[in-house]
């Protein structure tokens, strides 16, 4: 088969900033935005994506009057083609020197390319003709190792399947976006079993909404899909917080309880809005863990709210060690609400917490379920907690393998698991008022480097502190109406003026566009369907060679 | 190709001709016809031309009887057929053949006054119009004190059909994209020429009869 894809219009002008500019010789309605394209010239592939598409014509009058109405019918056809013009806007991102010229054979085809794809630096000269991006295209522009390639979706066109490179995805932070019902869930799901499955690296997925764990019932085809837990098995543990908390009627692998001890000051100073705490807690705070250490939280817990002269008064207390009593004792009021939490508790017989850093480490994946606990309090305060745990393991674990590494006899002289941290309704964590508070901003800002990454899943990313959205590697992105979450996903980013529209327009459902680090170039794709076929194909590639792997990718993805 | 020639030239430049012609003659081109003009044999040299306009001038005494209510109908008959003052025709220049072949360049000196012109026929029609990327039609559009539209309507509407006779019925519409890629940039000057167009069959793939 000799490769000669069909020339849809050839370059009419352009320039590195604007993008290029071509005349369509096609219909107009045989292109779409974000279409992959390729413009061609001598040995060099220029690969872009179609951002915008115009109508055009040498007279505006021949584009105003119904040429049909007065000419016969062949010849205001003629007319039509030959006045009346459709232009693409392209923006150019890569160039890859393809070695030669003449069309390429089966074999060629078959055989790699020695060079790879080079963001844009030059263009391609007037009259260079532009084409659709064949599957080999795609292949040259998304080759990723094989044992990271992931088939994410398909080009929305010719559906030739893209793969996500999940490596390059887990190694700085991500996010997944798009507004309510635009499958986001679906998506995070995929993409989640792709790095379980991938075995490179733990995710610990703080699960708002019990979705992720045990499955749930698509809400467009009302068939029950399943859950990661459902399809790992021991892979992946469920934790469920609370004690004797279920999930949909499953039995979590372990309950989540926190000591008192484990609750620090910051950790409460972080909640100052939700419980909405005074000016003064601040101080109060640090009276109480001067005078009661790692314990002030339980002791306070303890004292009584009324009662000057009680020694186990708050009153008391607060004489004794100069601190303001109505603050003290507003302080105690406020936080009953913690005081009463049942997933908080004195002692536990095995700590929880140290459960999931050790699964964690142990290459497992874990699904924190909030079950019943549903208040943004409880997703502050548990996610914040834990979090500020794990961060510290792996900054220690990280420090002793930079200090050993060299000793590769020495038992500190591993290298720690990657961690992705998978973060749902990520703005109330990440939002400009808490960020700095708590340990998620640390992460996405310098974890990198501590091997702790974060994938924020979110609808409302303009809510998300620009200092983290900055920070993100690859963002994927659905369907988004507000202008808004449109620009703080494009933030950052070149070309974000001409991707801007084309993810206005985006299909509500099932379409996604894929920027950043993650992915060799931006791209729209039609998102794969999380059903059963898709778990049938992705479990299937663990009993297949590398070589297998690509080729199943390819072809079981078609069958879609 | 036709062997007799209709008439003669009375006066030329590179750019066209006028010729002289009796008006008995029984094959007279009409308007937009192709014309061959021979200028010599060695080496061959002919040039192609449109008739462009047809002039029948009066000669003083066609007044007299024009204004006369008793003339005879042989008298009339004997002014109109055998009269002295030649019909004069107009002839735009549009290439020429040599030994090399067809050009649609002005010819390379114009023809001698009294050199013979000669009607071409279908297949010469054909010949010489779908040959060169319709280059011929510069001269056309370019003509002055000339209603353009009209001589190309006439002209396409021979070629046309000679074309189709021909073998080459996509001649027309080809032309037509031609004719539009050379004067979209005047709008109201292509609109006259495409309505003047209009009534012709660039449809039809059929050989006209």
């Amino acid at each position: 088969m000799n490769t000669t894809p069909e020339t849809i219009g050839y370059v009419i002008g352009g320039s590195l900033k604007e993008g290029l500019f071509a005349r369509l010789t096609v219909p107009s309605d045989q292109v779409q935005e974000g279409a992959f394209v390729v413009v061609e010239h001598n040995n060099v592939n220029y690969y872009g994506l179609v951002v915008d598409i115009r109508l055009t014509a040498s007279d505006p009058q021949f584009a105003q009057e119904m040429n049909e109405n007065r000419l016969p019918q062949a010849m205001a056809g003629i007319l039509n083609q030959h006045t009346l013009f459709t232009e693409l806007e392209i923006m150019p991102v890569l160039m890859q020197n393809i070695g030669s010229g003449e069309t390429l054979t089966d074999e060629q085809e078959s055989k790699p390319v020695n060079t790879h794809p080079l963001p844009v630096k030059m263009l391609p000269p007037h009259h260079s003709f532009v084409r659709q991006a064949t599957s080999f295209d795609v292949k040259e522009v998304f080759n990723t190792r094989e044992e990271d390639a992931f088939v994410i979706g398909s080009t929305r066109e010719q559906g030739h399947p893209i793969h996500l490179d999940l490596a390059k995805l887990t190694k700085r932070s991500s996010g997944i976006f798009g507004a309510t019902g635009t499958g986001k869930s679906y998506l995070t799901r995929m993409i989640l079993a792709g790095i379980i499955n991938n075995n490179k690296s733990a995710v610990l997925l703080f699960d708002m909404h019990d979705e992720y764990a045990f499955g749930d019932t698509s809400s467009d085809t009302g068939k029950s899909v399943p859950g990661l837990k459902n399809k790992f098995g021991q892979r992946v543990k469920v934790c469920a917080l609370g004690s004797s908390t279920t999930i949909q009627g499953n039995q979590p692998d372990f309950n989540l309880v926190f000591e008192y001890s484990d609750i620090t000051t910051a950790d409460i100073e972080m909640l100052m809005r939700e419980l909405n705490l005074r000016e003064t807690t601040p101080t109060t705070l640090a009276a109480l863990e001067n005078s009661f250490k790692q314990n002030w939280f339980e002791t306070f817990k303890n004292m009584n709210e009324f009662g000057d002269d009680d020694e186990r008064s708050v009153a008391y207390w607060a004489k004794n060690t100069g601190v303001n009593q109505m603050a003290a004792e507003g302080l105690h009021q406020k936080l009953k609400k913690l005081f009463q939490k049942d997933y908080l508790v004195s002692r536990t017989a095995k700590n929880p917490v140290n459960e999931i850093i050790d699964a964690l480490k142990n290459k497992r994946s874990v699904i924190l379920s909030f079950a019943k606990y549903e208040t943004d309090l409880d997703y502050l305060m548990v996610t914040n907690l834990l979090t500020r745990k794990i961060r510290q393991e792996w900054e220690q674990m990280t420090t002793n393998y930079n200090r050993n590494k060299s000793n590769p006899g020495s038992k500190d002289a591993v290298e720690p698991v990657p961690l992705v941290i998978a973060l749902e309704e990520a703005h109330k964590l990440l939002n400009r008022e808490m960020a700095d508070q708590t340990a998620f901003s640390i992460i996405a800002r310098e974890m990198r480097k501590y091997y702790v990454t974060l994938l924020i899943i979110d609808q409302r990313p303009s809510k998300i502190y620009d200092e983290v959205m900055s920070q993100l590697g690859t963002r994927i992105c659905g369907w988004l109406g507000d202008e808004n979450d449109i620009s703080a996903v494009l933030s950052g980013l070149s070309g974000r003026d001409s991707l801007r529209g084309m993810l206005a327009r985006l299909q509500p459902t099932e379409e996604v566009l894929m920027v950043g680090f993650g992915v060799p170039m931006p791209i729209p794709i039609r998102s794969r369907r999380y059903d059963e076929k898709f778990w049938k194909e992705l479990l299937k590639q663990n009993s297949l060679t590398e070589v297998e792997k690509r080729k199943s990718n390819d072809i079981l993805f078609r069958l879609d | 190709m036709n062997s007799q020639a209709f008439g003669r030239i009375l006066s030329a430049d590179i750019h066209e001709c006028f010729a002289a012609c009796r008006i008995s003659e029984p094959d007279l081109p009409p308007f937009g016809s192709l014309v061959r003009i021979p200028i010599r044999e060695t080496p061959r040299l002919e040039v192609y031309g449109l008739v462009s306009d047809i002039r029948i001038e009066e000669d003083g005494f066609l007044r007299q009887i024009a204004s006369n209510e008793n003339v005879s109908e042989e008298v009339m008959q004997d002014a109109r057929v055998n009269r002295n003052v030649p019909i004069v025709m107009r002839i735009l220049f549009t290439g020429s053949i040599s030994d090399d072949g067809i050009s649609h360049m002005v010819p390379p000196h114009p023809p001698l006054t009294l050199n013979a012109i000669y009607r071409c026929g279908e297949e010469e029609i054909a010949t010489f119009s779908s040959c060169g990327g319709y280059g011929y039609l510069r001269h056309i559009l370019d003509a002055r004190d000339i209603s353009i539209p009209e001589l190309l309507a006439a002209h396409v509407a021979q070629a046309l059909i000679a074309n189709k006779n021909c073998g080459n019925p996509e001649w027309g519409k080809n032309l037509l994209a031609e004719l539009i890629q050379q004067k979209r940039a005047q709008k109201d000057e292509l609109l006259r020429m495409l309505n003047a167009l209009k009534s012709l069959d660039f449809e039809s793939t059929a050989e006209a009869k």
